[in-house]
């Protein structure tokens, strides 16, 4: 009987994922929204954690040198903080719309992210309300972090390029030959190229798909391997590693869509 | 009441210990030691029931496809209870070898749905790059975890 009753359950862990797949990730995605408060509370937790282990590890003499700049910094800090947070916001966006693009929209800030192995999402803090829709690529200083695929009204769900569903047109910054970089979790790509493509190790990837979602040039990844490849194969495969350390992400620059 | 502090501990603890792992690292599985501690308390079919509910809230809070992480999550409850009829789950040595292949149980789950969606199976590189740091973090912290459950829940039965 409990055989049956599991049976049950995976016809209709089967049929809902058949029915949902056109809809996905609509449907998660408003739910995923409005629980990222309570994920949030974790990953800024955690967040707060890595950055305390950092600064303990960097500064051993961190208490007698609090003391000094305690006292010297403080009325500059009360003066200065906000300043300096809108100045950096600003520095970002400005680098990125000088590098990758004209169209910046908004930088949001990274409130959570999803916390399935298989498949690498961020939540957000804007949504609709603030300017963000489906298909505005997503960046950073350092390079591309992913694309809208689900907004509310001040939530944003962010599929950046190495979940398993992502698929972004990129060519070697330095050669010609345009690929596609498929997402492989927890922290890579393998992109498919021509197999005429003059790519090394090392070699940095750019976004280079035309009339794409993302705009051209944007750097996506580091080139890591290069698989062998099979006999009479059509297509080389290499394997890369994003420029963009998710985890760290505080802030993103979402650009216009194309 | 204490259920539900036990899934809202483990569910902040879940994006906690993510939050933490470098993005290389796949983090451990607490919604699958939550379904199994869970499925340990109730009777098969109650305990089914719980792990497909915990499993479409996964699904739900990741923005994915409804059903893999439930499909996934029963699995294991199912696996789980099969298990036990075998083995010991009072006995901590046996209790890891059930949630072992549970683990494994809960990745089948995940292959059923992979393949009923792609037509394929998953790549090498999520073998080695989530499903095996998963599994070893999540048994390395299983023993904890479980024992805090059990001072929050109360002993079994």
């Amino acid at each position: 009987m409990l055989r049956l009753v599991y049976l049950g359950y995976v016809l209709l862990a089967l049929t809902l994922s058949a029915l949902t797949a056109h809809t996905a990730p609509t449907l998660p995605a408003e739910v995923a929204a409005y629980t990222a408060p309570l994920f949030g509370i974790g990953h800024r937790m955690a967040q707060n954690l890595r950055a305390a282990g950092r600064y303990l590890f960097d500064r051993r003499d961190l208490r007698t040198e609090n003391a000094m700049l305690r006292e010297e910094v403080a009325w500059l800090k009360e003066g200065n903080l906000e300043l300096k947070v809108e100045v950096e916001r600003l520095r970002r966006a400005l680098e990125v719309h000088e590098s990758q693009a004209p169209n910046v929209v908004a930088v949001a800030p990274v409130i959570s992210e999803d916390t399935s192995g298989l498949y690498r999402r961020l939540i957000l803090g804007m949504g609709d309300a603030d300017g963000l829709s489906v298909g505005m690529p997503v960046t950073s200083a350092h390079g591309l972090v992913g694309v809208i695929i689900e907004t509310t009204a001040h939530r944003a769900v962010v599929r950046t390029i190495v979940d398993p569903e992502s698929r972004v047109g990129v060519r070697p910054a330095d050669a010609p030959g345009r690929g596609i970089a498929y997402g492989e979790p927890p922290a890579s790509l393998r992109v498919e190229l021509p197999v005429e493509t003059q790519i090394a190790i090392g070699d940095v990837l750019v976004t280079g798909s035309l009339r794409g979602l993302f705009p051209e040039g944007i750097p996506v990844a580091r080139v890591t391997a290069i698989l062998p490849r099979s006999p009479g194969a059509l297509r080389k495969v290499v394997r890369a590693e994003p420029l963009v350390k998710f985890g760290l992400l505080e802030e993103v620059v979402v650009l216009g869509k194309l | 009441m204490n259920a539900f502090l036990l899934i809202l501990f483990s569910l902040i603890l879940q994006s906690l210990v993510s939050g933490l792992m470098p993005d290389w690292l796949s983090p451990p599985d607490f919604w699958f030691l939550l379904a199994i501690v869970l499925a340990s308390r109730h009777n098969p079919y109650a305990g089914l029931a719980i792990a497909f509910g915990l499993g479409l809230l996964q699904d739900l809070t990741s923005a994915g496809y409804l059903g893999f992480h439930a499909l996934g999550l029963v699995t294991a409850a199912y696996a789980f209870y099969g298990l036990r009829g075998w083995l010991h789950w009072e006995e901590p040595a046996a209790r890891m070898v059930i949630l072992f292949l549970a683990f494994i149980a809960k990745w089948g789950g995940y292959l059923i749905l992979v393949y009923w969606m792609r037509y394929t199976t998953l790549p090498p590189s999520t073998w080695l790059g989530v499903f095996l740091p998963e599994l070893v973090l999540t048994m390395l912290l299983a023993p904890p975890y479980l024992y805090l459950a059990e001072a929050l829940l109360g002993p079994g039965e």
